[in-house]
């Protein structure tokens, strides 16, 4: 018989070993081992082996560790749940976890710190390179007017208005000056206050909205040739800070006067500024020309492009009726006079 | 014929009644009701009477004294958190083993030991003579007396080496049930396993025993 082979033969042995088997299966036990030399063998060395470990002597528990035991279960008995608290089994159980919420808090830190190097290397640029929205600062307050007036002007946002003013100088006084009044009582766009300073200077301030102010130089161009000098000043909000643009064209002050960010108008007034200068410099009148539109790819401000998620201040829609914009100083002297 | 020795009756069942295929010793069931009560006298009569049976059950599995000693007060410490929740439905000492198998088997797990002694360690049986008294014990017709092995210590020590080459499984059933003396049923309660697992599983353990022995008797 091929008993070796067979688990139910083994498992039938050993129960037989142990006395668990049922009293048939004990029969059928001793009817193998009789008939079969191989199985009475197997059966005698299963006895043996169990026969040599049941031998094992037992070992004595430390007699330390008993009395600890007991210690505890006095302490256990004796103080509640909580007596085991003060045990060395406990103590070392508090220390382990603490150990344990100790390294678990080093682990965040050192995320966290992987985390903000990870974050400075792939973050985006810096906010200096954004063109985004600024808050303009008040105008500088308008000057106190003197006492002729004609009209009453008031200037209810000052946040958004650009503050200019335009010096024209000419031989021509009467005749400039005279324009110049002219037009600004024929139009309906606008509001302005004129001081007359004798013999040769006239300041008017205008208050108007930025299609006003085009309309009203579109007008002064027809006279732009009897101009000596065209000087527009830009202010830019901070007090005494202001651009100067020298030998100014009609159209230049457009495009300053139409920029929407007052970031922008001083740029473009700069960009002028030394546009102009050079071209008075050199005798060519190429760079006239840019000023012309000859060139016109040559002057033209690319739009600012928004390359962040901060949103710029929305344009304010300027209507018919729309607030006015533009506080322009229209200062016209006699060509020997000061400004 | 040498199998008239075999299928002998077990004569310690004093103490103890089937209830539902279990052994419950009464005695045991009395001191834990009294311990459940917050008697100390009796918790300290139960610790007493298996703190030998737990200390040998962890050390004959680990293999070692010291953390034998470290895993039995952790068995301790358990049975004592753990006491007022035990619903007797089986016996103490089963459950107390059960607890105690768990932890030691646990702790070997951590610490991946290969085996209860290294092969590479020096074993005082490992001479001629202890091996061919080994080959006695297991090929004679004679049965010897246990008594007579217990007071061999080389053979004991040998014996000791071929548990420790057991893989942990096996182990532990031997010494729940050659040493410790457990029925399958009680070793099924202690592992938590099927009784049909127990058998099977002490037969390729006492199959796997029997080729380490045989082999140290073919080293003579």
């Amino acid at each position: 018989m091929k008993f070796e082979n067979d688990p139910r033969i083994e498992e039938l042995l050993n129960g037989f070993l142990d006395g668990e088997l049922s009293t048939s299966e004990q029969a059928e036990v001793r009817r193998l081992v009789s008939k079969d030399e191989g199985v009475a063998r197997r059966l005698q060395g299963l006895e043996r082996c169990r026969l040599l470990m049941s031998s094992l002597p037992p070992a004595e528990p430390p007699a330390e560790v008993i009395s600890r035991i007991k210690g505890l279960l006095r302490s256990r008995l004796a103080g509640g749940a909580g007596a085991l608290d003060d045990t060395e089994h406990l103590r070392g159980a508090k220390h382990l976890l603490a150990r344990q919420v100790l390294a678990a808090a080093v682990m965040m830190g050192l995320v966290g710190l992987l985390g903000a190097v990870v974050y400075r290397i792939v973050s985006p640029p810096d906010t200096a390179q954004r063109p985004v929205a600024v808050q303009t600062r008040p105008a500088v307050a308008p000057q106190a007017l003197p006492v002729e007036t004609k009209k009453t002007v008031a200037v209810e946002d000052k946040a958004d208005v650009g503050l200019y003013s335009l010096r024209l100088a000419t031989t021509d006084f009467a005749a400039v000056d005279a324009f110049v009044n002219k037009l600004l009582d024929e139009s309906a766009a606008l509001q302005y206050d004129v001081t007359k300073e004798p013999p040769k200077r006239s300041v008017y301030r205008v208050l108007c909205s930025k299609a006003g102010l085009s309309a009203l130089v579109a007008d002064l161009a027809q006279a732009w040739s009897k101009f000596d000098s065209a000087t527009l000043v830009v202010h830019t909000g901070d007090i005494g800070q202001y651009v100067a643009v020298e030998s100014v064209r009609p159209e230049q002050i457009t495009d300053i006067v139409n920029q929407n960010m007052p970031e922008e108008r001083i740029r473009l007034a700069k960009d002028f500024a030394v546009l102009n200068n050079i071209s008075q410099i050199t005798q060519a009148g190429k760079m006239l020309a840019f000023s012309d539109r000859t060139y016109p790819e040559l002057t033209a401000i690319p739009k600012p492009v928004l390359t962040s998620g901060e949103k710029t201040a929305p344009a304010v829609p300027e209507g018919a009726s729309g607030k006015f914009r533009v506080d322009l100083t229209i200062v016209v002297t006699g060509s020997t006079s000061r400004f | 014929m040498w199998c008239g020795a075999l299928g002998r009756s077990r004569s310690n069942k004093r103490d103890k009644q089937v209830v539902q295929g279990r052994h419950i010793n009464v005695e045991d069931t009395v001191l834990v009701e009294k311990w459940q009560l917050g008697d100390a006298r009796a918790a300290e009569q139960l610790i007493g009477k298996y703190q030998g049976r737990i200390y040998n059950l962890i050390l004959k599995i680990c293999a070692n004294p010291d953390d034998a000693a470290e895993l039995m007060q952790d068995t301790f410490v358990k049975i004592l958190e753990s006491i007022n929740g035990f619903e007797r439905r089986s016996a103490f000492y089963t459950w107390a083993f059960r607890i105690a198998v768990n932890l030691t088997l646990n702790h070997r797990k951590r610490k991946a030991t290969v085996g209860f002694l290294s092969l590479d360690a020096p074993v005082a049986a490992d001479d001629e003579e202890s091996k061919r008294t080994l080959a006695a014990v297991l090929l004679d017709d004679k049965t010897p007396r246990p008594t007579q092995l217990a007071e061999n210590r080389e053979l004991c020590e040998l014996a000791q080496k071929a548990l420790g080459m057991l893989d942990d499984e096996h182990r532990t059933v031997i010494v729940l049930r050659d040493i410790e003396d457990m029925s399958y049923t009680q070793i099924a309660d202690v592992l938590a396993v099927e009784l049909g697992t127990v058998k099977s599983r002490l037969s390729r353990a006492r199959a796997a025993l029997r080729q380490i022995l045989e082999a140290f008797c073919d080293e003579v």
